[in-house]
């Protein structure tokens, strides 16, 4: 179980990580 | 090499009109299946509530994030339950924790790198739940991607999320794969939902025979370029690629969809300058698609004609020791032999599909180079959609390096390419080599790194390029010797395919959506042509002098060592 929580924490951090770069790129376009 | 040319032909016959299907597909032009198939993707969207107007680059890209992260977590829930679902007749237990995180990664960024043999490792429900459905989303939504990158590109509005990965699936991917499939079966690849039996052989042994939903896997594992094998021997496995035949509709599907972006690609820009006037080749490959399409094919056929050669030199060893041997048989299939094996395995790298008819950590030193430096490079046709998307970015920095060189304005497709773009395509191209040589750095001064290779010296560092260049590729094939179903190897080769796919992605879009809201300026003595066999070669030199300063520090201490030491 503790293993599984790991994971998918690993997996949000990840996706979130991605959606910064989304909106990193997005100011690099911008600016 | 007859075989080979066969294969190569029907390849080029095919991916024509495949490619014009695919632009009127993507284009939402007329096609003849319009009338069923309009009204199946009405019905799906209206059913889902889809808004189905067009989105800028940034929300079609964190739709297609969404849309992965939702249908990971979900794949991810199977794997762990699958003991207590239905469709188990083989009493299969829940997947490793660390295992199912690699593998639902895997099978969701169009990787199919696996760590557990299919026939042992997931019951029914998995194999059609998670892996297969997951083949299709997976190449969908490569396809989608790569489609609104073009629209991009070509001055159009990028589309819908929704209204792509529908079209997608509904006209492309199921009517391919149900052809494929049927033709499978035709050669005696098994379709069914039976337990694994048990036989015993003329040798009076006991073997089991796994059975299962096996040609309808095979079709989407190489149409959606996914390449993970319904048992663990892959397409070396009679189950899986039982004849010379099914060999053959094996190769051609994994080819046919990258090959036919291309295509698309060309048609798409035709069309945005409105030539009224085509030649041959611009009704073939339409207008910018043919100089791509030679580029991909020049490295594709020299990889080829290395790995082919190599391993009809064989091994100098065999021949010191006095053995006669007709090149390296060794981890090939009797009824393949060379050039079938050869083939199959610079075809499952260059386009990046990862499904094997043979063992590619038994390949000679160069033969070995070969499907390693393709999957480092990332380009030769690639994936499905994700490949293109590769080149193009290429082509943005060939137009760029060739622009100042001879002093010419750096335009693309009628627009000028300028700091912000070339940020976001460095960025996109040094990605990748920073995933592989980062993560396979990591592993060679870890204890649990070092504790998967099985060959040491140069051939172990050839395993964990290879396991990570397989990784970051969005490949999937396997070197087979590491023992990878580790949590270090489970956990570090998910990360390098989630990051080798999404980080590369996203400024890909970036910069079309940059490229789609700049003005477009007319073409004059000082463009750069794109056009030209010139460009075609310009971009080879580009691509192969990038691979050599990033990779062959790392090539020379892996595969070069080894073939060095081996004949001098």
């Amino acid at each position: 179980m503790l293993m599984d929580i790991c994971m998918v924490a690993i997996l949000v951090l990840s996706f979130a990580a991605v959606i910064g770069f989304v909106h990193w790129c997005a100011g690099v376009i911008r600016h | 090499m007859l075989q080979i040319a066969i294969t190569l032909a029907l390849f080029v016959i095919l991916v024509i009109p495949v490619g014009k299907y695919v632009f009127h597909v993507a284009d939402m032009k007329k096609t003849f299946a319009d009338p069923v198939f309009d009204k199946v993707d009405n019905f799906l969207l209206k059913m889902m509530r889809v808004d189905t107007s067009s989105m800028n680059w940034k929300k079609y890209a964190v739709t297609f994030l969404m849309v992965n992260a939702v249908m990971i977590f979900i794949g991810y829930l199977v794997l762990r339950l699958q003991a207590m679902l239905f469709l188990n007749p083989n009493d299969i237990g829940a997947m490793e924790s660390t295992l199912s995180f690699n593998t639902i990664i895997s099978f969701m960024t169009n990787t199919n790198l696996q760590h557990y043999a299919g026939e042992s490792g997931l019951s029914h429900l998995s194999q059609m739940v998670v892996i297969i459905m997951q083949m299709f989303t997976s190449a969908a939504s490569g396809y989608c991607v790569c489609m609104a990158m073009l629209r991009g590109l070509v001055g159009k509005e990028m589309g819908n999320f929704y209204v792509d990965m529908t079209r997608c699936i509904t006209r492309i991917m199921l009517p391919l794969s149900t052809i494929i499939s049927l033709i499978l079966v035709s050669q005696g690849v098994m379709q069914n939902l039976n337990a694994t039996v048990t036989l015993q052989t003329i040798e009076g042994r006991l073997q089991d025979i796994a059975q299962g939903p096996i040609a309808a896997l095979e079709s989407i594992k190489h149409l959606g370029t996914n390449g993970g094998g319904f048992t663990g021997a892959n397409s070396a496995n009679p189950l899986e690629n039982p004849t010379a035949i099914s060999n053959i509709v094996e190769m051609i599907s994994m080819m046919l969809m990258p090959g036919a972006c291309i295509v698309t690609f060309g048609h798409m820009v035709h069309e945005k300058w409105s030539l009224q006037k085509k030649s041959l080749k611009q009704i073939f490959f339409g207008t910018q698609g043919r100089c791509i399409f030679i580029a991909a094919s020049v490295i594709f056929l020299l990889g080829l004609s290395i790995c082919y050669f190599a391993e009809m030199a064989g091994n100098p060893i065999f021949e010191k020791l006095g053995l006669v041997m007709s090149g390296n048989m060794e981890g090939k299939e009797m009824r393949f032999g060379i050039a079938q094996s050869s083939l199959f395995t610079t075809v499952t790298t260059a386009f990046t599909t990862g499904t094997v008819n043979n063992m590619h950590d038994t390949l000679t030193p160069l033969g070995g180079l070969v499907p390693l430096l393709n999957m480092m490079l990332n380009v030769v046709f690639g994936g499905d959609g994700v490949g293109l998307m590769n080149i193009l970015v290429y082509a943005l920095l060939a137009v760029f390096i060739c622009g100042l060189m001879i002093g010419r304005t750096p335009e693309f497709l009628g627009k000028k390419i300028e700091g912000k773009e070339m940020k976001l395509v460095a960025l996109s191209i040094i990605i990748h080599p920073l995933l592989i040589l980062g993560f396979s750095a990591l592993s060679v001064v870890m204890k649990d790194g070092l504790a998967g290779i099985t060959n040491p010296g140069y051939h172990g560092l050839s395993q964990i390029l290879y396991e990570f260049s397989s990784s970051a590729a969005n490949n999937g094939s396997g070197f087979e010797g590491l023992a990878d179903n580790t949590v270090f190897w489970n956990i570090t080769t998910g990360l390098a395919m989630f990051f080798g796919r999404y980080l590369i992605i996203v400024p890909q879009l970036a910069i079309a959506g940059s490229l789609m809201k700049k003005k477009e300026v007319s073409a004059s003595v000082g463009t750069l042509r794109t056009d030209t066999t010139t460009f075609s070669m310009a971009l080879v030199m580009v691509i192969l002098i990038i691979a050599a300063l990033t990779f062959l520090p790392a090539l020379a201490l892996g595969p070069i060592a080894e073939h060095l030491t081996l004949w001098y």
